[in-house]
Formats: structure tokens, sequence, C-alpha cells
């Protein structure tokens, strides 16, 4: 398959156009079924170097960094900045340069700043793919939500979307509004309201609507993204205790009712158990959570896959 | 070279706003002559041709950083002073966020040696109003008022302990000097990185709401105002903060206000997205500041403050870091930026889109901040925003057509921090004069001192 792509770094969705976002799909689709079959897909990155460089604790987003850069044949190095020089007071910057020396092709990063990726990318000609920057970007995790979602429908045009929790502290919520808006959904946020974003006053940033409360919000959802409570994030006290957050926004088999009949159930995941979503129905049909896992591997092979290719020209 | 004729050039009056050609003879350091197409020659004076340029009296900088002592990699009092004079200034107040701070009289004089040994132009320190800027105690004030501080600071931080305020400002009072405050609720802005709004939510960062100021402006006039103290806003950056401080003028208390030239140009846009380039973020740290480039209903408040005069003077926030500061992730970049050597500069921007008159521009950069904290009262200083016969000679000549780039390798402030580079400017200071001594020329100016 042929295609164009002159990105230098993935830091977040926003700069892709549809038809980019439709390549990442249809190069995952074909990831997928070649990985199903279990063909050999080891010659796309051959002998080239992917750090994993993680700042936060995470399992799933590097696992799945790591499997997918390793289906392709990459060499995965994986750094953990809390057992690293990091600890002796090494900069971002400096890690950065060290490992841009490392004869490293791609790094992917995972930091608890905002702008983190950014300030990587300015400070080598390496590709950076952001797998997290504090509050701000994970285009990764949106790209397979968006993967997700077009799965199950043909299209996301006009299909209401309905973010549930602490939209304020996600970078999941962030990326996905920029995404999904782009593929023609229509997006509504929920939550108390301390966790929720103003009302949007600018025109430069995509159009949502906010409703408080849950039983207003999920009418006609055709999918149910339950982020998770970023307590580390979060000011002290700001949803009052997780206990009165469950009761007010937790996704119950009752609640699922107001929804659409075939709505999807997604969760970025780590979930709190019995916070955001009631156990019987985390484990429903509706429940998109394991499979959001495994289009993560895919996904991320695609972009691995395109940004290891990329026409960007070095200024 | 004490003693020069400046010739042909034309002098701004900002108190009355009148513009004459006049030329200056100056003595020693003071102005002893002031005529119209002067006849005299002397020996031993240099003469000055200032055709096509306008003459005022030197800047007054309210607020500025000049990091000695303590942190002179950033800047110090030499480095910051010689910027100063490059923007035309001629009088600043340093504010005592030093190391050690200016809590007591040996940080104090230690800074008073360090501004007598190298300072080009005069610096005037400001005291701490609480020991180590803690918010705990009162510095020892009086000691501070008699070695020669002009007024209290704790700037950074707010002072948010009421009864201590209630305090600093009847000692204020007494001794008639402002305290200017930094008005933004501690609590409210805490982890906050930049103006809480769409840009923040679009960049993810914690911000720092409009209100979290609004409520300081409003309590501290409302305490000052029941005290009769002079109570002086701090760089302030809100259309309700300034509707408060107009509102509390009217009333007739002593409240005074500084924009910054940041805060009349710049918006959080300009932290996130560049050349109008709405489709590229980025995380500039050298806008990042506090308080934070707000929206543009914010900048048109500012503008319309100058102008009626609810505000009553430019401040620069000259806030130098080193690039270790700043070339780092933006939540660990430190706030603030330079603001000397481009203040005036920005102010032309404003005068030549027609927001503001230019005699406004020269009248908030010398008499505004001249006389909204008395300084003429103090011994010394009878001079400050005044071109006068018998006065002092600090003045500024200005070029206000002259076109130029602003680049950081030409920056005399040690620090490098600003967000306006690469910017092209028209209208320039050409030559300062402080106590009659040339403390900064334009180099390639044809306005050249000739003996």
């Amino acid at each position: 398959m042929k295609f164009k792509w002159n990105h230098k770094d993935l830091i977040d969705v926003d700069v892709l156009t549809i038809q980019e976002c439709d390549l990442i799909f249809k190069l995952a689709k074909q990831m997928e079924i070649k990985l199903k079959n279990k063909k050999v897909i080891k010659e796309t990155l051959k002998k080239s170097n992917v750090f994993n460089l993680f700042y936060e604790p995470s399992t799933r987003t590097r696992a799945s960094f790591e499997l997918a850069a390793k289906q392709l044949g990459a060499n995965v190095i994986n750094i953990d900045a809390n057992f690293s020089s990091v600890k002796k007071g090494e900069t971002l910057s400096d890690t950065i340069k060290t490992i841009s020396a490392m004869y490293a092709d791609i790094i992917i990063l995972r930091h608890m700043d905002s702008g983190a990726a950014n300030h990587a990318s300015e400070n080598t000609n390496k590709v950076i793919i952001n797998a997290g920057d504090g509050s701000h970007a994970h285009p990764t995790q949106a790209l397979t939500d968006g993967y997700t979602m077009l799965k199950k429908f043909r299209s996301l045009k006009n299909k209401k979307i309905v973010m549930v929790g602490d939209i304020k502290h996600s970078r999941v919520a962030r990326s996905n509004i920029w995404l999904l808006s782009k593929l023609g959904a229509i997006i509504t946020l929920c939550g108390p309201s301390n966790l929720l974003p103003k009302n949007s006053t600018s025109s430069r940033f995509p159009k949502y609507f906010i409703e408080t409360n849950i039983n207003v919000a999920l009418k006609n959802a055709d999918v149910i993204m339950a982020l998770r409570m970023q307590t580390e994030r979060q000011s002290k006290n700001l949803a009052s205790s997780l206990k009165n957050y469950s009761n007010k926004y937790q996704i119950t088999s009752n609640r699922l009712l107001l929804a659409n009949k075939n709505c999807l159930l997604m969760h970025p995941g780590p979930i709190n158990e019995g916070i955001e979503i009631s156990r019987e129905v985390a484990n429903s049909e509706f429940s998109k959570i394991e499979e959001q896992v495994a289009n993560g591997v895919v996904v991320r092979m695609a972009i691995l896959q395109l940004m290891f290719n990329s026409n960007f020209k070095k200024p | 070279m004490r003693n020069i004729i400046i010739k042909n050039g034309t002098v701004l009056n900002p108190k009355t706003g009148i513009y004459k050609k006049l030329d200056i003879m100056i003595n020693n350091g003071i102005i002893i002559k002031i005529e119209h197409k002067s006849k005299i020659k002397q020996n031993g004076f240099s003469y000055i041709n200032a055709k096509g340029m306008i003459i005022t009296p030197g800047f007054i900088d309210l607020h500025s950083h000049l990091r000695e002592p303590g942190h002179e990699y950033k800047e110090t009092i030499e480095t910051g002073t010689a910027s100063a004079a490059k923007g035309g200034f001629t009088t600043i107040c340093a504010m005592p966020n030093t190391n050690p701070a200016i809590d007591n009289i040996r940080s104090l004089n230690i800074l008073k040696i360090a501004i007598n040994n190298t300072a080009v132009i005069n610096v005037l320190p400001i005291g701490t109003i609480t020991k180590s800027r803690k918010g705990k105690a009162l510095s020892p004030i009086k000691t501070l008022l008699n070695n020669g501080i002009i007024a209290l600071s704790d700037d950074g931080d707010d002072l948010y302990n009421e009864k201590l305020l209630k305090n600093a400002l009847i000692i204020a009072k007494k001794y008639g000097i402002p305290l200017s405050q930094h008005c933004e609720q501690p609590q409210l802005v805490k982890d906050g990185h930049m103006h809480e709004g769409w840009v923040s939510m679009r960049l993810g960062l914690k911000g720092r709401s409009p209100e979290a100021e609004e409520l300081m402006v409003k309590r501290d006039i409302k305490i000052a105002e029941e005290i009769g103290a002079h109570l002086h806003i701090a760089h302030i950056s809100t259309k309700k903060s300034i509707q408060l401080v107009r509102n509390a003028k009217k009333r007739q208390a002593h409240i005074t206000a500084e924009v910054t030239p940041h805060h009349l140009t710049l918006s959080h846009e300009d932290v996130a997205f560049k050349n109008n380039n709405y489709n590229t973020i980025n995380y500039i740290t050298n806008a990042k500041v506090n308080p934070p480039l707000r929206e543009k209903e914010d900048i048109i408040a500012c503008i319309r403050g100058l102008n009626d005069n609810t505000i009553d003077a430019i401040a620069t926030d000259h806030a130098p870091h080193d690039i270790s500061e700043k070339n780092i992730e933006f939540t660990k970049a430190l706030p603030g930026m330079i603001g000397f050597e481009s203040a005036f500069a920005l102010g032309m921007d404003l005068v030549n889109n027609k927001q503001i008159s230019f005699k406004k521009l020269i009248q908030k950069l010398t008499t505004g901040p001249a006389v909204s904290w008395q300084l003429n009262k103090i011994k010394g200083l009878e001079g400050l925003g005044k071109i006068e016969e018998g006065l002092q000679a600090d003045l500024t000549i200005i070029d206000k057509k002259k076109k130029w780039k602003n680049l950081p390798d030409q920056i005399i402030s040690k620090g490098k921090n600003s967000p306006f580079f690469g910017r092209t400017f028209t209208g320039k200071v050409m030559m300062t004069i402080y106590k009659g001594n040339i403390v900064y020329q334009e180099t390639n100016s044809v306005m050249k001192a000739k003996e």
C-alpha cells in the first residue's frame, strides 16, 4: 500500500487530516488480519531501534507499544525513568539527546507534564510518539478508540458519543474530542462540574456539549466512554468522594438502558473497579474494554510503520 | 561628559503634553538652560544634534527584578541597569525578591553597595512587607524606610494574611509610601501555569483564573480604603480588576495601578500559537508569566485603563531567567520575561495602531509613575518625570520612525527570555542620559556627541 506521511512526530491527533486518520485505520486493519493469520511482518521496522521512555507507570500502553514494535521487527529498549539517570537529576531534554545519540529511530514518550512531548520534539530530530503527556494528549489511545468504534459503525457521522467522568484532567478525553469530532461525531461531556471544562469559547477548539446529569446525557448515546478518575492529577477533594461519584455517575445496567440498544461501552483503562463502571456492566456484551486493548496493538503497529517511513524533511 | 548641549530636538513635556523645539544645556548633570535656538557657544561643552528626535524625561519603571544579590547568574545590577538604560529608563524600582530578600538592614546595605558601585542609572530599592516574603511576620519596615526603600512589596507572592496586610498598610500610610501587591489568590492559582481558558484546556495545563486576581484586588482595595493607605496594584491584567480600580478612584481612594507591556500586547493564545498559526500548538515558556497573559477583551480593557488614567503607569516587570530555567518542560519553567529593552517599542506598537497617543505613552513611562508613587517628594528625586531648568538632566532621546528588529543577540540583559524576538518595531530609544552622562547610545545613530 502506498501512502504519503509527512509528520515528524505524533504528538496529538489535532494535526491529522481525516484522510490520514483513515489511512491509520486501514493499515491497522491489514495488521490485524496479518496478526490473526500469523503472517510474518517483521520486515517493516527491521533493524530499527525503538525506545520506550516512560516517566509514568503504565502497563497496557507500554506493553502495547513494545509488542507492536516487536511484531514489526524493531529492537525495543524500555527505559523506566524511575530507575534511570533521571533520578540523578538529568533533564528531559538531556535524556532525549542521549537516547537520540544511541541510534534511536523512534522515541515513545510517556510523561506526567503536559507539553513534554512537544518539548522532547524540540530537542531531537528523531521521531517522537506521544504515549501520553500530563493532561494534554494521548493520540494512540484516541486512534485506538476511533478504530474500535469504526469496527462497529461504518461511519461516526452524527453518532452521539458521551464521555463520562474526569474530563478536565484527561488526556484521553482531549485527544478523543479532537479525533471524534473530526470524524463527524457529536460529543457530550458529562461529570461533576468541577471535573468538566468550561463551555468552549473559541471556534479554534472542537465543539462539545456539557451535561452534568448523567441520565440526560446518556439518552440515545451510541458510544459511552467512561474515563478513569485520575486521583493522581486531581487537586484533593475535587469529587467529594469516590463513593458519591459512583452513585451519581457510575455506568450501571439501568443507566445503560437509556442509551441506544446497540451502543458501545468503552474505557481506556485502567478501571477503578466498581467506580466508573459497575462490575456487571463491565463484563457485559456492550463492553469493548478488552477489544480496545487488542485494537491498541494493531493501531500502534500502523502508527509505527507510518512514522518510521515518514517523508518528513528535516529542516 | 557632564556638559552637553542638545540642539535641534523637539522636547515633549509629558505633564502639559506640549511639544516645543528647544535646545537643552546641561552643566554638571543639571539642566541649566532650556531655550529656542540657543546661540550660546561654550567651551568644554559637547554638542548633540537631535534633529528629528523627540526628547522626553528619562523613563521610570516601578517594577523590575535585578536579581542581585543572590541570583547573579540571571542578572546583576550592572547588566540590569545597562539593559534598562538601553530601554530609555533612568530610574527603576527594584523588587526585593532577591536572596537574601530585602527584608533587613544588612541585605538592604548589600544591595545599596552594589547599586553604588555598578548601577549606570538610578535604582530605587523596594523592601519586602514580610520577612523572607513568607507572609508570616512583618519586616522591620521602619528601619528599611529610614535606609532608603521607597515602597513595600512581597512581589511574586500575594500577601494573603489580612491581619498582616492591614498592619503593613497602617505603617505604609504613616510613612506615606505605597504598598505594591501582586494580586492572585494563592490557593486558586496553585499549580496553575497559564490563564484559565480555552487555551489552557487545549494544552492540558492547569489554569490561573481571572477571578483569583479580581478577588484579591477587591479585598485589598477594601482594606486599604478603610485605612486610607496607598495601595498599588502591580501588573493588573483583567477587565474586572481594572473596573474595580476605576471605581475605587472615583471614590477618591488612594489606589494606583500599573500594567506591563506584555499584558497590553499579548493574549493567552500567544502561549500556544506562533504567527497566528492555530493548527500547531506549542508550549512557549517565554510567554509563561504571572499574572498570566489574558484574553483579548482584557487587553482592550488594559488599553482603555491607560487612556482614562485608571492605570497610572506602564511597568516592565523585567524578570530575567537563565536559559536552563526556560528551556525545560512548560510546567517546570519559571514565570516571567525580560522587559526593559522592548517596553517602549511595544508601547509604540499601540501608538502606531492608534490605540493610545504618543503623549499618553510617554506620560505612562514618566510622569505617571513619578506622580503615582510621589517620587518627586523624595529628596534628590525632584526632577523625575520633568525637563526643567535647575533639575537633574535625566533624558531619553527617541526616534519615532526608526525601524528595528528585536533579536536575542542584541539584548544587553543577561536574560534572553522574551516572547518578542523576531518582531520588527517602529520607534526606538536612540540615547539615554542620566545625570548628564550618556548611559546608552544607539550604535548606528547619526546623532553623535561632538566636542
